[in-house]
């Protein structure tokens, strides 16, 4: 895995432990790069490195020189990777073979936080590179969707050493993988209507054949797919499950298996994901084109505002906590390297990504996000996927028209949540929305007002408390409050 | 309930093709899943027919007494065993 390198220092592992190579210092091994032993991604300062096995570097010259695998490093769509000279870059080798070079992502995500069209997309280009690498005779032997990254909303495959040759007669061993990691998930959202992100993120391999075959009804076996991915994977591998059978690689070899059987199986998962959509949402749809309580002239006012702020200084990373569809993240990105643009409501960010999948801005990340449950450190050692303030720490923070869903909607108190955000260094620019402005009564009409902490003072006395509050003007004729606060 | 047989019936029929078949190692950090694997034949249309076809065929000549073990499947087997010890090694 490639991943950014704001891991802590005391939670990683030296390296010599796990590779025979003695560290300098500087090296931060990646925690969640360990299933295949051909290599180990680490990092030194900005920059991300992969050690390569014996087996990884052959492969790896081939790959390199493959026609189809150039193309997609020049169209972005495989992570530029380049070979280093280790001795040049004072890095011992150890037992391993050699070193290549990553470029940097900006900030590392997981499927449990794409939206559908997010999870399809990928799925997508890891049946492109599928294909293009059949052609040529090579294959992915793996195919976890946490091989994916992102570019603003232009997914990026990672794993490199992945690309390998094809043996004669050798079935795609990934083919499992990709179904519980990408197939199911789609599944369950465009023919169950269910919301495939807590399964993800409740298991790191994703969700199992004989799980989805579980929720499957009879009429879902005519759904495209269902009877061979789900209900005949399913009973095959029940009827395996035992372990001691005959290896079927071999039989299958034997009986002449070969790269035209993958190919067709690829090319009609590729037709079959591609018509996924998600289930009962046509109704819903439209309602996002006005998603605000603002009049234009207000809306206007509080974009000026939020420009004015962004634009005192230029931010590596920005987020826009509770972006909706978007509006205020791309004025953020003006001024800023990448902004990640967060929310709960996974229409809202499905709608921000296709609009920016359709746009000109690159550096805009949809993510969902629900702030009050938001994604745990988790897998080996709780480390092989972060929490969400483990993998870069913003600069700039816009928190707009979200605190009254964090005090009462979540419960969360006013004093946790400015100190939490005064806990990441970042600036802000936040919004009190009042008492008296309608969303907050429709939040309070069914249920007991217990919020003593919910008033304009008490929220500028704790901002005033944690940060350097720069600048302010009031919104929504007085019912609403914008602050610009620095951190301090 | 038709459909339920249906669903469970052909890949069943679909298993029978590999009882008594031969072995051989395979070397892959990830483990493709026995059952995912004989599906890849379904999966193969014309080309995985004609594999059935050959995988009954050889089970067929086995069932009378014709062929105990293709030869090629020894081979494989001692391929990969090499293999893997090239790359323990």
């Amino acid at each position: 895995m490639n991943e950014l390198r704001s891991l802590k220092k005391e939670t990683t592992v030296k390296v010599e432990d796990l590779s025979g190579v003695k560290a300098p210092e500087q090296i931060e091994r990646e925690p969640g790069s360990y299933r295949d032993r051909n290599g180990a991604v680490f990092y030194r300062g900005d920059r991300v490195f992969r050690y390569l096995s014996p087996r990884a570097l052959e492969n790896w010259r081939r790959l390199e020189q493959a026609p189809f695998f150039q193309r997609l490093r020049a169209e972005g769509r495989v992570v530029d990777t380049q070979t280093i000279d280790a001795r040049a870059e004072g890095l011992e080798l150890g037992r391993w073979a050699g070193v290549v070079e990553h470029a940097r992502i900006p900030f590392i995500s997981y499927p449990y936080e794409w939206s559908f069209g997010m999870l399809k997309d990928a799925a997508l280009l890891h049946l492109e590179l599928m294909r293009e690498a059949l052609l040529a005779d090579m294959i992915l032997k793996d195919s976890s969707a946490y091989n994916m990254q992102w570019e603003g909303v232009r997914p990026v495959f990672i794993d490199i050493p992945s690309f390998e040759p094809l043996g004669s007669g050798e079935p795609w061993v990934g083919y499992r993988q990709f179904c519980e990691l990408f197939l199911y998930p789609l599944m369950l959202q465009a023919y169950k209507g269910v919301d495939f992100r807590p399964w993800l993120r409740g298991r790191v391999d994703g969700v199992p054949a004989e799980d989805m075959r579980g929720l499957m009804s009879s009429r879902d076996l005519l759904r495209p797919g269902v009877l061979l991915h789900v209900a005949a994977q399913a009973a095959l591998q029940k009827r395996y499950s035992g372990g001691g059978q005959k290896n079927v690689r071999g039989a299958l070899a034997e009986a002449g298996f070969g790269k035209a059987l993958i190919q067709r199986n690829v090319d009609k998962l590729s037709r079959l994901v591609g018509k996924l959509e998600p289930a009962n949402t046509k109704t819903t749809w439209a309602d996002y084109d006005r998603t605000h309580s603002y009049d234009q002239a207000e809306l206007n006012k509080k974009i000026d505002f939020v420009r004015r702020a962004a634009a005192t200084r230029h931010w590596r990373l920005a987020w826009d906590l509770g972006c909706n569809t978007g509006t205020f993240s791309r004025v953020a990105a003006e001024h800023s390297d990448y902004v990640v643009a967060m929310d709960g409501d996974w229409m809202a960010i499905e709608h921000l990504y296709r609009r920016e999948k359709n746009g000109t801005s690159k550096n805009i990340l949809p993510l969902v996000v629900n702030l009050a449950d938001a994604s745990p450190s988790q897998g080996w050692r709780n480390a092989e996927r972060k929490a969400i303030t483990e993998r870069g720490k913003p600069e700039l923070t816009l928190c707009l028209a979200l605190v009254h869903h964090i005090v009462i909607s979540a419960n969360i108190p006013l004093a946790d949540f400015i100190s939490w955000l005064a806990s990441l260094g970042t600036s802000v620019v936040i919004e009190f929305v009042g008492r008296d402005d309608e969303m907050v009564q429709t939040l309070l009409s069914n249920r007991e007002d217990q919020y003593d902490d919910y008033h304009p003072e008490i929220f500028r006395e704790l901002l005033a408390a944690h940060f350097d509050i720069q600048s302010e003007e009031p919104l929504k004729g007085g019912k609403r409050q914008i602050y610009f606060a620095t951190a301090r | 309930m038709h459909l339920k047989l249906g669903s469970n019936l052909f890949p069943l029929t679909l298993s029978l093709l590999f009882v008594g078949i031969s072995t051989s190692g395979a070397h892959a950090y990830l483990d493709a899943g026995t059952g995912s694997m004989i599906l890849q034949v379904m999966l193969g249309g014309l080309a995985g027919l004609a594999i059935a076809g050959k995988l009954y065929w050889h089970k067929f000549l086995m069932a009378i007494g014709v062929r105990r073990e293709a030869p090629q499947a020894v081979e494989t087997k001692k391929d990969s065993i090499s293999k893997n010890a090239q790359v323990d090694s």
